[in-house]
């Protein structure tokens, strides 16, 4: 091959030069130029080496079906692999590189594997390690696990960065009447129909231009076709590919957004994934014409026919000097003739004895009844041997010197998008291809995706398409046609191997995967018959290209060696994304401190404030610890602990789950959910309880407060908030519609601070309005008060102790937590304390055995965690029934206790197993489930499960077995309640 | 009374921060909510709108997520059975139904301009087209998976109620996005 730029052809801008960089030269290109145009302009032939046998491998198309010219886009931390150069717009400054070859595309080391290709067969990977027959020498892990990174090594083409992407991608969403996919003669027509009917249309075309098939005409002009349609008020979505059709008309769509510009500003999407939903969708994707397998058909200069045209028309670029077409139809008749008027030598090689077409000839020759045999030449080809047919047998007849051979040997309606609907496509006997199943959704396939050739039959089934979609969606009837498939003069011919007398030809059916007839054929050999087998055997029609050039092929040859007719082979599915969807529109603006949705709390500000080092709990961000100058972790906890112990402690519990329970019914409601009895709690009273699942496990526990007759507030953990809120919902709406209750979240309505410790009192008093409102006689443990803060603020306290200590809880309404926090803080630094985080709080409920989400883990039930006393046998509740089970009681279960290490300076770490001295092995006899160095007991503790509970192990140590880290202690078992047992502090 | 604080506080920084010269969308937070949902039970549903139209002198009550807003009110009918009430301070009495406070537990943004409807479809998926979603309609939806309200007081002008908690995390990818397409957030 050797291509050139001419004057007088093509839609590039030869005034706006380009430069870009290929394999680290520099060159110059166009605006408007693909990197493919600008490569071929340069006279660039090898761009790429083949997967597995690397061959070289230059051009071979102009749309996305391309096969040979996958290169690498782009350095460092912008570095894309796998790009293909049809598809991708020049710009200046742009840097692409070969991939897959050492040390470059046109001198590889690699390429010694097309000589041993033999050994490397279809399925011979698979083959390898089952071994060396008779006795399977080789077979097993170690020889996969020695032969494992040569192979990975080996896989794959271009390598991706290792640095973070630092481009952006967003998601977006929208919405129509009608989307209709591909611009070309058939879209352009049914946009403009539906457009002028007043709906609401969508156009979507992957290229950066209008046109479709159009752009390879000399007379089409993409920039007024782009203005009728916005002017017709079509919403024109260019660089745009609809990558998968889904339910009810929802498509997938990628759009390019700054592809063709390099990206100072980082802040601008790169590309954008949009979700759109329309009330119907028409299928206007085009088809891709097929090449011919024969030996040597994949040397650089090969490529499809139209591609030539393409290259010529719009971007100006003749892409051979001496072409041979080689065909079985009518359509490349058109281009041979351009393709002379531009200066080539043009052969046409047709395979049918005779045509009739109506055409200027005098400028090209065409020789019917031969067909092509083999490419001489190896990165270029220098001359084609071609062969007649006789008996289906082919002889090589004559050698021809060219630099350029095209190939078309049919079209394939690219029918991906119907196909991911479930739709089976419907083989066309008469134009030998796939066609468009009907569609039972509101879908309608226009243009030559419908099998449709002539520009004119796609502009009246563009038209047809809006119609049909018109009286699907019942805003009108109107009759309508679509025109018959098929439309050249002259019928094809099937053309679809040439077959060669070498014993080991390489024609490829697929360029991407390096698929030859002959895998085909193994695959046929060994067992491998059904498509989907073939499919997976051979890698044909895997990957990014999806079959796109070589299907059709190999279904023939299939279907020849079964001795059926192609329809009863089959077609694999297509599946999306019809190309490839890179992984960064996947995920959008979910990534770095978005990957999740963070959740403060009202006194966040507050915290960071006041030295808080932050967790994440959930997706939460909580106060961790609040360290003095140079504290650890430990020496934070460990001070805030003992502080809470000693005087007082203030942490922000806002995250606790509070729901709002509302209604003339609120009383029954609670009390069904609920295991302990709730029906007589007066106003005013608090009372802690468990909720139970239907399976009688432990869902959650809380308090749950009342406020008046027919209103409670219920608190939830942290982590079941969500959850309990759902299952409340979701008794009232389907179990209990008879019950008038209402049930709202107010988790964000209040935030909550809890204080703790032997001067709460004392701190606490000198914050309200009226001190006495906190008195020992006006709020008792587990009672509630409405008060009003210094300053008027009116909050609610609750008289509840999870550390143990004497305590409250103070709810405020959220705009007001940082003022309430500031007050507080002022009272307790004049009594020394301190603020604590949740490592803190942590160790303070282990010492008291309080239970959390590690302990409530949906295994525990409620005789487990010690708390079966509060499930009343004179009530029905959630779980009353299933808790009874026989496996929920038994004797033997897990119980809560506390673990004491019997060497006080050692240390156990959650997850630890439990196993008794003489039977270190399994799961044990128990686990620990929360560990934290106790201030008040000087030493580390855990709480945790142990069969039997602590009445069981009395004076019988266990080992704490921890086989990740290797290590075993010795331990003692001891009551869960390892910090006064009797809750003489807090009731102090 | 002390003044109330924002989620928004430590990050609302107003200002103009256009592109190409270009401001499409405006941000204002509306401080100081006041936000009452009422809430009715099924069999008490025709009573419960009769009072509403009294009480606030309205000819008809809202439609499910549709909304009345003039000089004198603001409600919007979020749920089948339930109201916000954003102006006025409406009971209902016990026997028809419940009333809740709410006017802590949302921030509330008032997003404004040509360019408005882009923006939140970048994480709604809406049907926002002005024939669709016409002024004074309402929806409960996600941003970024958490849970907003959106109503629509006019064309380009919208109010999107956040929980409270995630107001910071979801500001903050608003701007992002809003960066392409030039905004400006307004004085609170």
């Amino acid at each position: 091959m050797s291509s050139r730029r001419i004057e007088n052809f093509g839609k590039i801008n030869r005034q706006k030069q380009l430069k870009f960089s290929w394999e680290n030269k520099n060159y110059f290109g166009y605006q408007g130029d693909s990197l493919a145009s600008a490569l071929l302009a340069n006279d660039i032939r090898v761009v790429g080496r083949s997967f597995k046998y690397h061959r070289p491998r230059g051009i071979m198309s102009c749309g996305v079906e391309e096969s040979g010219g996958l290169v690498t886009i782009g350095t460092g931390d912008r570095k894309e692999p796998n790009v293909r150069v049809t598809s991708q717009e020049l710009y200046e400054g742009l840097i692409a590189s070969g991939q897959n070859a050492f040390p470059s595309v046109n001198f590889d080391l690699a390429s010694i594997n097309n000589l041993l290709s033999r050994f490397v067969p279809a399925g011979f990977y698979y083959k390898t390690f089952m071994g060396i027959p008779p006795f399977e020498w080789g077979s097993g892990t170690s020889v996969w696990m020695f032969f494992e990174k040569f192979i990975r090594k080996a896989a794959g083409m271009g390598r991706s960065s290792r640095l973070p992407d630092p481009d952006v991608y967003e998601h977006a969403n929208d919405h129509c009447d009608i989307l209709i996919v591909g611009s070309g003669p058939a879209g352009i027509a049914a946009a403009k129909e539906a457009a002028d009917r007043k709906l609401d249309v969508i156009l979507v075309e992957q290229d950066n231009m209008i046109g479709g098939d159009q752009l390879s005409e000399s007379e089409f002009n993409s920039d007024e076709a782009f203005k009728e349609l916005k002017s017709l008020g079509v919403r024109v979505m260019k660089r745009t590919t609809a990558f998968g059709l889904y339910d009810n008309c929802v498509l997938g769509l990628v759009e390019r957004v700054e592809e063709n510009v390099t990206l100072s500003d980082r802040r601008l999407p790169k590309q954008r994934f949009w979700i759109v939903r329309a009330k119907h969708v028409l299928i206007g994707s085009g088809s891709f014409e097929r090449h011919i397998a024969f030996n040597n058909n994949d040397v650089p200069g090969s490529m499809t026919v139209n591609a030539s045209k393409h290259y010529l028309n719009r971007y100006g670029v003749l892409t051979g000097k001496k072409i041979v077409i080689t065909t079985n139809n009518d359509s490349v008749y058109s281009t041979a003739e351009i393709l002379a008027k531009a200066g080539a030598n043009v052969i046409v090689l047709d395979n049918r004895k005779e045509t009739n077409i109506d055409l200027n000839k005098n400028n090209f020759e065409v020789i019917n009844g031969v067909v092509p045999y083999n490419i001489n030449g190896s990165k270029k080809i220098n001359s084609l041997d071609i062969a007649n047919s006789i008996n289906s047998k082919y002889n090589k007849i004559d050698t021809i010197t060219c630099d350029q051979v095209l190939m078309s040997g049919g079209w394939s309606p690219a029918v991906h998008l119907l196909s991911h609907r479930g739709v089976r496509p419907v083989w066309d006997t008469e134009n030998l291809c796939f066609v468009p199943g009907e569609p039972k959704e509101n879908i309608t396939v226009i243009g030559s995706a419908r099998g449709i050739w002539g520009k004119g039959d796609c502009i009246d089934s563009g038209i047809a398409g809006t119609l049909d979609a018109i009286n699907k969606l019942g805003i009108s009837k109107t009759d309508y046609f679509f025109p018959k498939q098929g439309g050249w003069m002259n019928p094809i011919e099937p053309l679809y191997e040439v077959k060669s007398k070498k014993t080991r030809s390489k024609s490829f059916v697929d360029f991407q995967h390096d698929v030859i007839c002959d895998d085909v054929r193994l695959a046929h050999r060994e067992g491998f018959i059904s498509v989907e087998h073939l499919k997976r055997y051979t890698t044909l029609g895997m990957a990014n290209d999806q079959g796109k050039m070589g299907n059709i092929i190999g279904l023939s040859l299939m279907a020849d060696l079964l001795g059926k007719e192609i329809p009863e082979v089959g077609t694999t599915t297509f599946r999306p994304p019809f190309t490839p969807v890179s992984i960064g529109a996947l995920a959008g603006r979910s990534v770095g401190k978005h990957f999740m949705p963070l959740r403060t709390t009202p006194m966040h500000a507050w915290n960071l404030e006041n030295g808080a080092t932050m967790i994440d709990a959930g997706l939460y961000d909580r106060p961790w610890y609040f360290p003095k100058s140079n504290e650890t972790i430990d020496e934070a906890y460990i001070r805030e602990a003992a502080t809470v112990r000693k005087t007082v402690g203030i942490c922000d519990v806002s995250s606790l789950g509070k729901i709002a329970i509302q209604g003339p019914d609120s009383t029954e409601f609670i009390n069904r959910i609920y295991t302990n009895a709730f029906a007589k709690l007066p106003i005013n009273k608090t009372r802690y309880g468990i909720m139970l699942r239907d399976d009688g496990i432990v869902l959650d526990d809380g308090t749950c407060w009342r406020l008046s007759d027919n209103e409670y507030f219920m608190t939830t953990s942290t982590s079941q908030a969500g959850k309990v809120m759902s299952w409340l919902e979701e008794l009232l709406q389907v179990r209990w519609t008879d019950l008038k209750v209402n049930v709202t979240s107010v988790s964000e309505q209040w935030g909550v601070a809890a204080i703790s410790g032997p001067k709460t009192r004392d701190v606490l008093s000198q914050c309200l309005e009226d001190p006495s409102t906190i008195s020992n006689e006006n709020l008792p443990f587990m009672c509630f008060i409405s008060a009003t803060l210094k300053g008027g603020i009116p909050c609610r306290i609750a008289r509840i102790s999870f550390s143990g200590e004497l305590g409250f809880e103070i709810y405020i309404q959220a705009d007001y937590a940082n003022i309430m926090m500031d007050i507080l803080w002022k009272s307790a630094k004049q009594f020394d304390g301190c603020l604590y985080g949740v490592e803190a709080l942590g160790a303070l409920r282990i010492e008291k055995g309080h239970v959390t989400g590690a302990e409530l883990d949906g295994r525990t039930t409620i005789d487990d965690v010690g708390l079966g006393k509060m499930a009343s046998d004179k009530k029905s509740y959630i779980g009353s029934a299933l808790r009874k089970r026989g496996v929920l009681s038994a004797s033997d279960r897990e119980k809560l206790v506390g673990f004491f290490p019997v060497n006080k300076n050692d240390t156990f770490a959650s997850g630890t197993i439990i196993c008794e001295k003489n039977n270190i092995k399994g799961f044990g006899v128990g686990r620990i489930t929360s560990v934290t160095h106790s201030p008040e007991l000087g030493h580390w503790i855990g709480l945790g499960f142990i069969k039997g509970g602590v009445e069981e192990w009395k004076n019988i140590n266990v080992i704490g077995s921890d086989p990740i880290r290797n290590k075993q202690i010795e331990i003692q078992v001891v009551s869960s309640h390892m910090l006064d047992p009797k809750g003489e502090r807090m009731h102090g | 009374m002390v003044d109330r604080s924002s989620s928004l506080d430590t990050s609302y920084k107003p200002g103009s921060f256009p592109i190409n010269n270009n401001v499409t969308i405006k941000f204002k937070e509306t401080t100081n909510l006041n936000l009452k949902q009422i809430a009715c039970w099924p069999d008490t549903l025709f009573q419960s709108e009769t009072y509403i139209k009294e009480k606030l002198n309205i000819e008809k009550v809202p439609h499910f997520n549709e909304g009345i807003l003039n000089d004198e009110n603001s409600i919007w009918r979020i749920e089948p059975l339930k109201w916000w009430i954003l102006k006025n301070n409406l009971d209902l009495p016990d026997h028809l139904g419940t009333n809740l406070d709410l006017s802590h537990a949302y921030t509330s943004i008032n997003i404004t301009g040509e360019n408005t409807t882009l923006l939140l479809n970048r994480f709604l998926p809406i049907d926002l087209r002005e024939s669709v979603f016409k002024a004074n309609s309402s929806a409960s939806s996600a941003i970024h998976h958490v849970n907003i309200k959106l109503l629509k007081f006019s064309k380009n002008n919208f109010q999107l109620f956040i929980p409270r908690g995630f107001a910071l995390s979801t500001w903050e990818i608003l701007l992002e996005t809003a960066y392409q397409f030039g905004y400006e957030i307004s004085e609170r």
